[in-house]
């Protein structure tokens, strides 16, 4: 009471003019306050994005919400100080605070599958609340939790970044808070002598505090436990690394584990860095990563009729007398036997890093390819047509061509990747399909580059490409998305420019017929179909009108077909139970139109009919490993990439099998924008081509991820539509059940609600003194209210309340005096034990559920 | 006394004034509760409403000594405290008391005595005692001061000081009485000759009201009552249509209202309700004349808190 003297002799006007005064003074310092806080939001989002691969997704919805809490600032001033600011307001107020880590959640599974690490998710909802607690203003230490907040921002971001703006943007914070520090102080002076403004305290519930308490406790007990089940969390405190954990999305920290690699920094520095790591050899070969990896393959059965021809003579060639490491002759076995799995100490499984990738992931890097299967084994036998190395300078760096801009008809975009070899030791370069041109500092000879029998792209003439060797690769993005209409399919993938001549794929034509077959009248027919403008540029140069060419094309066709015949029989065999193989993949295709769609439909399928498990081999005597793993349906990634690599077969597809490195996505470091690709990373798929000259990657293991394609935003959602549409259709039962249940937990939400209360509540009020679980009861009762439309007003005594909105008013107002009795009596004066009355209607009264029904629906 | 004695009387007390002023049992139960926390009351109403016959009614039923002054601006402090005279014979000053040595004091429109009147009052109703020429002269213990007042002839009055309205432990208007309570009003009146009220009978033998004023003030108040109490106390303070909020004072009279509440409830505790129940009278002779509508503040006063109820 020693505030209010003062107060009590004020007339009628001193309170005014102090109001006055103080008002004054407040409505500057709060500007001030929110101008702080706003540069604290400033400098963290400039954090936040320096640190993001998607910018958007950090300025858009803190953009937003700061307008909202500005907004929510004006339209609803002073809203905070009142005793019932009412729910709505309270959610908005709310939701601008938290809305951070769901909406992190969004953009990492759905939209740009990159989020934020969890501190800075964390830093970003202190922001927040920076910010919130301005629209707070009337509560006073609201503006002093909202100053302290903008500090702590600053002194982190200052810690974390190294960005000039934040530097200024931290001076200017400075300047101003010294301000208003000194308005504070003269606000305070003011204060002290004028007016005693009276401080509205937001109340704590205990329980809150309790819980919150408990919490943090929890937490601190889950980080400092190692234990299995609880471990599993860890990760959910945030770490730099330390801890042994790490986020795929945090940037570098301390101690980071198995990334420690050296010169990881900026993948493009080029010179041994801490060299110690690069002087001991561990580089293992292909072939040694292969037995690593996925087991040794049992030695071949002699077997004179099953004898592999060996790829037909092209002449001599210089690749022939080239060394060892690159005669890849050699063969990949669908066969093989069980890794054995030794238990390794931690420090064992630190593997040093293969290569790094810069550029977007997932992506395939190839690095052997095989076209013929016998049913256990993949070799390569089809030799590729010889193409013309050219070199071209793009950004007035020396670019050797192995596929100008334009050739490939479905794949118009270029994409950029780097590549840093750091133990792989191969002449073979790990690219990435749809190879365009490749560049290494200061080469500019065509002669440096090549091609190896199995089409893929090599330095000829070295037993491997130097350590720390830097590549530039470009590559086409392939527009799937077009392909997979069947029209457009049919228009794209008509004609191939190759070496000077127009060819058409068996496949191809084989599915014009398909198409012409379905509309044998179709428009798209009854004119010729236009080609893309590269192809039509090409034909310029040829001298051939683009018109004559369509219209030539049936009588091309015989000539096309001898020439051709037999280029493609290799990626056509199906070496497995054919019956078996066509009869899945035409019951997977079904309804599905020609076209890319059935490369979709059948390598999702597969992914969802048989499950990834890499210690399910094939038995050795298996001859047809493909029936094997239908029959089975498990196995490692290899097996679903034959598989599919015959069903796509029976469907008409040219396909082969591929080895090469997977660089996930989850090992990508946002740092430096690179991928770490380890032994680990060596992984198997298969590729489909179009036309026989370009093999876009498909992945068919589950868990993998396709490589990236050219899609634009509708195109994209479409396909996100239709998958889930597709999802839906094929898991009719659980999404039923699912829905059925949700439908259940609206239309009975109160029931649900209501019933866990009193459970809960009878629970409770089984143990505990009699004061206790007359307390629950009272707790529950209100809830009930609240459930049925008649919720207790703050003020309302529970006499009044009940006595109002209950339906049964002679048995509350027999019972309400007992409640009240223990509610507001001494407690010396109660007993203990309460009579047989008294616990008849606890328990009326616990499970009478009508008590505020009938009076809710009377009034409506 | 027995509990069952008590009730009797109360209940008897309750009849009697029931019976002097027809249609108003809300009234006469807080001039009850008034009456057992010991309070001074101040009524507050037009002429002619039964003020003085109600005030009259309750000093016959508590059965002490009733006295009355009918206030007017000539009126010295002295002719309500008493004053010292000097005795020819004996050649000594002697004593002689005024109306306030009485049980019921009934001050008839307090405003129109002047402030100087007014403030003799003062030590008389807070600490029941007068001090005359250095001399405290102690009061009976079931004193009770019923003020009248009348709003509308402002004419000549002198408004009360807040200080002294604080003294009052709470204000009271009656109100026009409903047509019924009238009719049987002018029934009962027809044959009383020149009395022109009612006559009842003593209630309460000497004691026995001081015996019943005591059990009031052990009522128990537990502590979330206490704090609720506090609270609205608090709310007064700083609700923005009154100047001057609850006085500590007034706070310790609201609760032995409320104890009071509770006791001709028949509880010997005290709840929320019995708090909200007494609220309006007790805070509105504290309000004065500052708040225009006392009962609209009251209400957001009483919303404004929170009624604990445990959980």
């Amino acid at each position: 009471m020693t505030q209010r003297p003062l107060r009590a002799k004020q007339t009628q006007f001193g309170k005014l003019g102090s109001k006055m005064i103080s008002g004054r003074v407040i409505s500057g310092q709060r500007g001030l306050v929110l101008l702080l806080a706003l540069l604290a939001s400033l400098a963290v989002t400039i954090i936040r994005i320096d640190a993001s691969w998607a910018p958007w997704t950090i300025w858009v919805p803190t953009l937003l919400s700061t307008l909202t809490a500005i907004a929510l600032m004006m339209v609803a001033p002073n809203r905070a100080a009142t005793n019932d600011p009412g729910r709505a307001w309270i959610f908005i107020t709310a939701l601008l605070i938290v809305y951070v880590l769901p909406w992190n959640i969004i953009v990492k599974s759905l939209l740009t599958h990159t989020g934020e690490p969890l501190e800075l998710v964390m830093l970003a909802m202190v922001q927040q609340a920076a910010l919130v607690s301005v629209t707070l203003y009337p509560i006073r230490k609201a503006e002093w939790i909202s100053g302290l907040l903008s500090f702590f921002l600053f002194v982190f971001c200052i810690t974390m970044s190294s960005a000039q703006l934040v530097y200024v943007l931290a001076g200017l914070y400075g300047l101003l808070s010294i301000w208003w520090l000194m308005g504070a102080y003269w606000e305070r002076i003011q204060g002290g002598f004028v007016a005693q403004q009276s401080v509205p305290v937001v109340r704590l519930r205990a329980s809150i505090l309790i819980s919150l308490v408990a919490l943090l406790l929890l937490l601190g007990y889950i980080g400092s436990t190692r234990s299995t089940t609880l471990g599993s969390l860890l990760g959910f405190i945030p770490t730099s690394g330390g801890s042994g954990e790490n986020d795929e999305s945090a940037r570098s920290g301390i101690g980071d584990g198995d990334r420690v690699v050296a010169a990881q920094e900026t993948a493009m520095s080029f010179g041994p860095v801490e060299s110690e790591l690069f002087l001991e050899d561990t580089s293992p070969s292909l072939y040694d990563m292969f037995t690593d990896i996925y087991g040794e393959a049992p030695k071949a059965k002699k077997r004179s009729e099953k004898a592999v021809s060996l790829p037909g003579s092209e002449g001599p060639s210089k690749h022939q007398h080239l060394s060892q490491s690159q005669k890849s002759s050699r063969e990949f076995s669908a066969v093989r036997r069980a890794k054995l799995e030794q238990a390794k100490k931690p420090e064992q499984k630190l593997t040093s890093a293969m290569l790094y990738l810069i550029g977007d992931v997932p992506t395939h890097l190839v690095m052997e390819t095989f076209d013929a299967f016998d049913g256990r084994q993949w070799t390569h036998q089809q030799p590729i047509q010889p193409t013309a190395l050219k070199l071209v300078t793009i950004g007035n760096k020396p670019y050797v061509q192995f596929s100008p801009k334009g050739s490939v008809p479905f794949a118009l975009k270029e994409q950029v990747y780097g590549v840093k070899l750091i133990n792989l030791k191969s002449p073979r370069i790990p690219s990435p399909h749809l190879l365009s041109s490749v560049h290494i500092d200061k080469v500019d000879r065509v002669d440096f580059y090549g091609k190896t029998r199995d089409d893929v792209a090599e330095m000829p003439e070295r037993e491997h490409i130097p350590q720390l060797t830097v590549l530039h690769l470009r590559t086409f993005m392939p527009h799937l998305h077009k392909l997979r209409d069947a029209s457009e399919f049919r228009r794209f993938g008509s004609r191939v420019k190759l070496d000077g001549n127009y060819v058409t794929s068996e496949f191809v034509r084989k599915a014009q017929a398909d198409f012409d077959q379905l509309h044998p009248e179709g428009e798209l027919l009854s004119q010729p179909l236009p080609l893309p403008d590269a192809v039509i540029d090409g034909i310029g140069s040829d001298g051939q009108s683009p018109q004559q060419d369509v219209s030539a094309t049936n009588a091309e066709t015989a000539v096309e077909k001898t020439n051709e015949a037999n280029s493609f029989e290799v990626h056509y065999q199906i070496a497995s139970e054919r019956e078996l193989v066509e009869k899945l993949s035409d019951d997977w295709t079904s309804g599905v139109s020609r076209g890319w769609g059935e490369v979709d439909a059948i390598v999702s399928r597969l992914k969802g009919y048989c499950q990834l498990d890499a210690t399910s081999n094939a038995p050795e005597e298996c001859e047809d490993v493909v029936q094997h793993f239908l029959s089975t349906k498990r196995g490692p990634d290899y097996l679903f990439a034959t598989t599919a690599a015959m069903m796509l077969r029976a469907r008409g597809f040219p396909t082969r099998l591929v080895t090469g490195f997977y660089a996930d996505p989850k090992d990508f470091e946002y740092a430096t924008g690179q991928t770490v690709i380890r032994k680990d990373d060596l992984h198997t798929w298969l590729q489909v081509s179009l036309d026989g000259v370009h093999w876009i990657s498909v992945e068919a293991t589950p868990g993998y991820l396709n490589p990236i394609e050219d899609l634009s935003f509708i195109e994209w959602a479409e396909l996100g539509f239709w998958e889930f549409c597709r999802w839906i259709w094929f898991h009719p039962i659980p999404v039923a059940l699912f829905m059925a249940g949700i439908a259940w937990g609206v239309w009975s939400r109160i029931w649900i609600f209501e019933t866990c209360l009193t459970l809960w509540v009878a629970v409770v009020a089984s143990m505990g003194t009699l004061r206790s679980r007359t307390l629950w009861l009272i707790w529950l009762l209100q809830w009930r209210g609240r459930l049925y439309g008649k919720p207790r007003p703050n003020h309302k005594t529970l006499r009044r309340w009940l006595c109002e909105s209950s339906t049964d008013t002679s048995f509350v107002r027999n019972f309400i005096p007992q409640l009240e009795r223990l509610l507001y009596a001494p407690a010396q004066t109660i007993s203990h034990e309460p009579d047989q009355e008294f616990q008849k209607n606890f328990r009326l009264l616990l499970w009478e559920r009508k008590l505020f029904v009938n009076s809710s629906k009377q009034n409506t | 006394m027995s509990q069952n004695g008590k009730l009797k009387s109360i209940e008897l007390l309750r009849k009697c004034l029931n019976s002097t002023l027809l249609g108003k049992e809300d009234v006469v139960e807080l001039v009850i509760a008034c009456l057992l926390s010991k309070g001074h009351l101040l009524f507050d109403d037009l002429p002619g409403l039964g003020k003085t016959t109600l005030a009259k009614a309750l000093a016959t039923t508590v059965g002490g000594r009733f006295s009355r002054v009918q206030c007017t601006p000539d009126l010295l402090p002295s002719d309500i405290t008493g004053f010292n005279i000097l005795n020819q014979k004996t050649r000594e000053f002697e004593f002689r008391p005024g109306p306030v040595f009485g049980d019921v004091l009934l001050a008839d429109e307090i405003n129109r005595a002047t402030p100087r009147t007014q403030s003799a009052l003062f030590e008389a109703m807070a600490e029941r005692q007068v001090t005359i020429d250095g001399i405290a002269h102690p009061l009976s213990s079931t004193f009770m001061v019923i003020a009248t007042q009348n709003p509308v002839e402002s004419h000549g009055a002198y408004p009360l000081p807040e200080a002294q309205l604080d003294r009052f432990a709470m204000k009271l208007q009656i109100g026009y009485p409903n047509r019924g309570s009238e009719l049987e009003m002018l029934q009962k009146n027809i044959g009383t000759g020149s009395q022109g009220y009612q006559a009842v009978e003593r209630v309460f033998e000497s004691g026995e009201l001081e015996k019943l004023q005591e059990d009031v003030a052990s009522v128990a108040v537990e502590l979330p009552v206490r704090e609720y109490l506090v609270d609205l106390a608090r709310a007064t303070r700083e609700h923005r249509s009154v100047t001057l909020g609850l006085s500590p004072r007034g706070l310790i009279t609201w609760q032995r209202v409320a104890q009071a509440w509770a006791f001709i409830d028949q509880r010997d505790y005290v709840i929320p309700d019995d708090v909200q129940a007494v609220a309006k009278p007790v805070l509105e002779v504290r309000f004065g004349g500052s708040v225009d509508n006392v009962e609209k503040v009251v209400h957001e006063i009483i919303e404004s808190v929170a009624v604990p109820t445990g959980r």
